[in-house]
């Protein structure tokens, strides 16, 4: 059967191309998707944690079926053209499974094309540009905010054989990509020619520069634990499967690199850093509200506004991609059976034997990938509507003081490590060791887990009781509002 | 911080930038504009600028007789409308020589009281927003309903309530009004335990507040704080214990002072006065109002055992249709949820008054401002309006 590659005229310049624009679309499209239902997710924790209902009117119903059933009596009129005729038709058609998500989705996810309503609302709004605003540098600023946002996808390894590009520089890649966001903002916030822009931008700038030392150190950590810079080559090397493993020997989830003692104190600090990359809530500094107005984008409305808003959502999901990657295992599942169920067998890319997979566990690996991304999305959703902003000195007293001795702790950690590894591997031979860590992390991992049962399990003290007892009381006593 | 010396400013070439913060800026409560000078992020000085809200009440006053006025004493102050309402009533029956009746009387601190958990709830989430937390504005918002619900059931309004009237009240309250305010006392009481598990003990929110705005005692008295921001401060002043007026004296309830920086008190990390100690201080006084409103609770309880025709049993005093009041003038103080709000009245013996004056917390708290907010961040600033819970109204009336 003849692939596209070869209907295209093989290594052509076309099939480049295409070979390289259809991932990019794919991918961009997937994630403009995503950011938008985090928009609505969002809304929906807000409104969880806040005691309210949220958004629940904007269904499928009322919001795309209103369309159909226009098209619909268009077609149904005495003088209807045959083209009204026509989509009438296929209006009857469509309206059924229409109907259905509707009340699938109505029960489910109410309101969830809300963000679809806000998008045609933002299109829809007046551009403006303030006669005092350098309007080249204010038209281009929200294109590389969202350039350097879309730009670090490039490299996420979604699934084992889903990506748009897999380098031997990925992670650097992914660290210079995003740094360029803080040109954008920086951008914006001068070119608006307000003082409360000019502030936010300010702001930013210090704080994406500082926030980008204590992110450095854990990608440093993380190349040094794995010995790659590739994307897939750091989830390869979590999920250590290889030639020689069985179905229950590797592929656990204490190989990720979060059960190494080190990595363990590394991740949070990731974490917090990503917040402050992303100006997540509480490192909001450059947009803060109660401020600076908005900060950086005050001076934007309609679709210029939506690209910042669109970008940070996309950061999210970015920053969280890359924490899973770096720390979680990236794709793998963390349960060796499933891997070996899914493994295909092994190839040589590079000069490293890499594990590949049938289609259903690289499907099973790309619905793992999405869990553990979204729940560090979920995460960041759950910080924000929780914990109020850092004044900009305390900010980066938290940067300088803290996040970056750690990381540094951190790294000389791990090195130490792998020099112990070296001079251990020469005495008693790499397989023994390789099962002795193995085992190590295992009883790592089962210690945090068994720590986490018994904090959430333990007997509580008296104060502890009564003030849990006052709260329960006081949830049942208001009830939901409204 | 300092904003640098002259000389410093020179030699790294940096100049001071004036900011326009306000009149419509998220976080001056209303209508306050604040002319900030600043270098970068240090506040060389924040001058307030007041009077976007200016109406003229106080000339308004010279035009209306002494019952049609009320109803502005309510948009002298829209976050506790009762407790205008009561200070204007006080003032004009000093000078009228009218008594309400004790139900009158109870009824008019139990409203007080329950204004007063409105306002501060208002207070307390406005800062907590200010700070970058919506939620906890939210759940304050969402407790006072319930305040609202009450006080809909009562006299038919949200937010001016013209409840209080010169004599009395304006309406007896309706059946089974007791049982509701108890059981919003006792619904209160571990919601406001929930509310400080949420913002009040998170460290963020207490190094935002600790050390930033600090107001000595004598600083304080010097510029004629009231109410919260007074004690705050660590003085000891409430016209309700000290000056007790309606049944106050027959109440048991403390008054909560600042205790920054006491090991054992509630501010340990602070220092006396700073923005920290202002907001415990209303957070503490939420729970003292709600004693009171169960103490008045069961005195009205008891008073509804009095038969039907008791004098102590009317909401009304007799006043006369056409109030005349004689020749004289009075000062007349109450403390409202913003502090100390006085009425000065002066008569000339018709039905009008010759002349109104207005005295509230707020506007000495923007007096201020300007000292307190020098060399603090723009962050803080915020934080410094935040504590001083100004209502913009109050202070142009």
């Amino acid at each position: 059967m003849p692939t596209i590659y070869d209907l295209l005229g093989g290594n052509s310049a076309l099939y480049t191309v295409i070979a390289v624009a259809v991932p990019c679309l794919i991918v961009t499209v997937v994630v403009l998707t995503v950011a938008g239902i985090s928009t609505y997710l969002e809304r929906k924790v807000a409104a969880d944690i806040q005691r309210r209902i949220g958004p629940n009117q904007c269904n499928v119903g009322p919001f795309l079926g209103e369309f159909v059933r226009t098209m619909v009596r268009n077609g149904a009129a005495p003088r209807a053209t045959g083209l009204a005729r026509a989509m009438a038709s296929a209006g009857k058609a469509v309206l059924p499974p229409l109907d259905w998500l509707d009340k699938v989705l109505g029960r489910w996810a109410p309101g969830l094309l809300i963000f679809m309503a806000d998008g045609l609302k933002l299109i829809l709004k007046e551009d403006i540009i303030s006669d005092a605003a350098d309007k080249r540098l204010f038209r281009i600023a929200p294109y590389i905010v969202l350039a350097s946002a879309f730009g670090a996808l490039a490299v996420v390894p979604f699934s084992d054989a889903w990506y748009v590009a897999d380098f031997n520089i990925g992670i650097f890649y992914v660290a210079a990509i995003t740094s360029l966001e803080v040109l954008g903002i920086l951008m914006a916030g001068w070119a608006s020619n307000n003082k409360w822009a000019l502030l936010g931008g300010m702001r930013s700038a210090a704080q994406i520069v500082s926030y980008e030392v204590p992110v450095g150190l854990a990608i440093a950590t993380a190349i040094l634990m794995t010995g790659t810079m590739s994307m897939q080559g750091m989830t390869c090397e979590q999920l250590g499967i290889t030639r020689d493993s069985t179905w229950l020997s590797d592929g656990w989830f204490w190989q990720w690199n979060i059960f190494h003692p080190a990595m363990f104190i590394l991740a949070p600090v990731y974490f917090l850093a990503a917040l402050a990359e992303c100006n997540r809530t509480p490192f909001d500094i450059p947009e803060a509200e109660s401020e600076l107005v908005s900060g950086y984008h005050v001076e934007y409305s309609g679709m210029r506004f939506a690209l910042f808003f669109m970008a940070e959502y996309a950061m999210m999901c970015v920053t969280s991609a890359i924490a899973v990657t770096l720390f979680l295992g990236g794709w793998s599942t963390g349960i060796a059976p499933l891997e070996h169920l899914g493994l295909a067998g092994f190839e040589v890319r590079a000069g490293v034997q890499v594990p590949v997979f049938h289609w259903y566990g690289t499907l099973l690996h790309l619905l793992f990938f999405a869990a553990k991304t979204y729940g560090l999305v979920l995460l960041m959703m759950w910080i924000r509507w929780t914990l109020p902003r850092f004044r900009v000195d305390q900010m980066m007293a938290l940067c300088w003081k803290k996040l970056i001795p750690i990381g540094l702790f951190c790294l000389l950690a791990v090195a130490a490590w792998m020099i112990l590894r070296m001079v251990l591997a020469r005495q008693i031979g790499e397989a023994l060791l390789d099962r002795i860590t193995f085992w190590g992390r295992a009883a790592f991992a089962c210690g945090v887990a068994g720590w986490l049962l018994w904090y959430f399990s333990r007997p509580l003290t008296p104060e502890e009781e009564a003030q849990r007892e006052m709260v329960a009381r006081a949830s049942v006593e208001s009830g939901p509002a409204l | 911080m300092t904003a640098g010396t002259r000389e410093e400013q020179r030699l790294a070439h940096t100049e001071e930038m004036v900011l326009s913060m306000g009149p419509h800026h998220p976080s001056t409560h209303g209508v306050l504009r604040l002319e900030v000078t600043s270098d970068g992020e240090v506040v060389a000085s924040a001058r307030p600028d007041v009077g976007y809200l200016h109406r003229g009440i106080e000339k308004i006053g010279e035009f209306l007789d002494y019952r049609q006025f009320m109803p502005y004493t309510d948009r002298v102050d829209y976050l506790c409308a009762m407790n205008s309402n009561h200070a204007y009533a006080l003032a004009v029956e000093k000078l009228a020589g009218i008594k309400p009746p004790l139900r009158a009387e109870l009824l008019r601190v139990l409203v007080d009281e329950l204004n007063r958990i409105s306002s501060h709830l208002i207070c307390i989430g406005a800062l907590a927003m200010d700070m970058g937390a919506y939620t906890p504005f939210l759940h304050g918002i969402c407790h006072r309903e319930l305040v609202n619900d009450l006080f809909e059931e009562v006299c038919g309004a949200r937010l001016t309530y013209n409840y209080v009237t010169i004599g009395g009240v304006a309406y007896d309250i309706p059946q089974g009004f007791i049982a509701k305010c108890d059981e919003f006392a006792v619904y209160m009481q571990p919601k406001m335990s929930e509310f400080n598990q949420l913002i009040t003990a998170n460290s963020i929110f207490e190094q935002r507040l600790c050390h930033v705005g600090v107001i000595s005692p004598e600083q304080a008295i010097n510029w004629g704080l009231v109410g919260p921001n007074l004690r705050g401060s660590g003085v000891c002043w409430d016209i309700r214990k000290h000056e007790p007026y309606s049944v106050y004296d027959k109440l048991q309830f403390e008054v909560p002072v600042g205790d920054g920086g006491d090991p054992k008190g509630s501010n340990p990390r602070g220092v006396l006065g700073d923005s920290y100690d202002r907001y415990l201080v209303r957070v503490k006084e939420i729970n003292e109002s709600v004693k009171i409103v169960k103490q008045v609770c069961a005195l009205l309880r008891e008073n509804d055992k009095l038969p039907a025709d008791s004098p102590d049993r009317q909401y009304q005093a007799k006043v006369p249709a056409r109030l005349k009041v004689k020749r004289g003038e009075v000062y007349c103080r109450c403390e409202n949820p913003r502090g100390e709000t006085g009425y000065y009245i002066v008569s000339d013996g018709t039905e009008k008054p010759l002349r109104i004056k207005i005295r509230t917390g707020s506007f000495s708290a923007v007096n201020c401002f300007e000292d307190v907010t020098r060399g603090l961040l723009i962050g803080d600033v915020v934080a410094v309006i935040g504590s001083f819970d100004i209502v913009l109204p109050e202070v142009d009336r």
